[in-house]
């Protein structure tokens, strides 16, 4: 069989890394995509014990029910997408693992649950210092108030982005810096890194 | 633009909706029962108020749920905003109770 190629695998190829990165001219600003990860679209009524214990057992999480919010499991993220709709991301790695609990959660149930790992990446942004330049990069892309006090980490959004649909996911990383976490579309993903690559080089320096 | 709020997500601007015009149009319970006139009644003939106009909106571009909105279309201003099967208060509107 042969090996699964990222979206991006040409950025990557460019710059000679195993995944697409990037760091604008001034440094405010870092990208990498974040290839392969599980991502499985899950949908069942949110009034059925049955489903939502079923599902946390599988998980290691509750399925988070307040819209546009997200829950963190042993599985990994899972993200509120519609009040019967869910997202669950996973790493790379244990894709078939998970996967396959969920399948088992819910067989038999009134639920359906699709595997659209291929059709979508991850594009994940990094602010450096304190994250305004990311901040605004995205703020030229969409409408959302992205400032942490109003968007923390634990939220999510999906929105219209730079003319295609992204799903926004902001979090803090290890060394206190703001990032966000950008879910596209497969067949948008190059005109999305293009377009935030051409933008990056304008926010630098906070302006 | 308008800035709409979405019954889940809360306001978001109206470049992430879809527009699906009047509400509370219900089918025919028999619609071979029908004449000709009420048919296209029916199917194409929809209120144009000055004022308060129920139609639904789509939010197409977050959670992907249809819902309702009461508008008001001299002002622009959204007098109510309710899911889909609720009534959304008072009959009052373009669309007529549902």
């Amino acid at each position: 069989m042969a090996e699964p190629q990222s979206p991006l695998h040409d950025v990557a190829v460019a710059g000679g890394a195993a995944a697409a990165e990037f760091v604008s001219p001034g440094g405010a600003v870092r990208m990498c995509e974040l290839p392969f990860l599980g991502h499985f679209h899950l949908r069942g009524a949110p009034d059925d014990a049955k489903f939502l214990s079923q599902v946390k057992a599988a998980l290691g999480c509750a399925l988070p029910l307040t819209p546009n919010t997200t829950a963190a499991g042993e599985a990994g993220g899972v993200l509120w997408l519609g009040p019967d709709e869910w997202w669950i991301l996973t790493a790379a790695g244990g894709r078939a693992e998970v996967l396959q609990s969920l399948e088992k959660a819910v067989a038999g149930m009134f639920a359906s649950l699709i595997d659209q790992s291929p059709g979508h990446t991850v594009i994940r942004i990094i602010g450096e210092g304190d994250g305004e330049p990311a901040r605004n990069l995205l703020r030229s892309g969409c409408t959302l108030d992205l400032h942490p006090e109003h968007f923390p980490p634990g939220r999510c959004a999906q929105t219209v982005f730079a003319k295609t649909n992204v799903t926004l996911l902001p979090a803090e990383d290890e060394k206190n810096r703001w990032r966000c976490d950008l879910v596209v579309r497969r067949s948008f993903a190059d005109h999305l890194w293009r377009w935030l690559e051409e933008g990056a080089a304008g926010v630098d320096g906070g302006g | 633009m308008l800035l709409i709020p979405c019954p889940w997500c809360g306001p978001r601007d109206q470049s992430e909706f879809s527009y699906g015009g009047q509400a509370h149009i219900v089918r025919p319970a028999e619609p071979a029962a029908l004449g000709d006139g009420e048919w296209a009644d029916y199917l194409f003939m929809r209120d144009n108020p000055m004022g308060a106009h129920r139609e639904q909106w789509c939010h197409s571009g977050g959670c992907r749920r249809w819902f309702n909105v009461k508008r008001d279309t001299v002002t622009y201003r959204i007098l109510a905003v309710y899911k889909i099967g609720e009534s959304g208060g008072e009959g009052e509107g373009g669309g007529g109770a549902p």
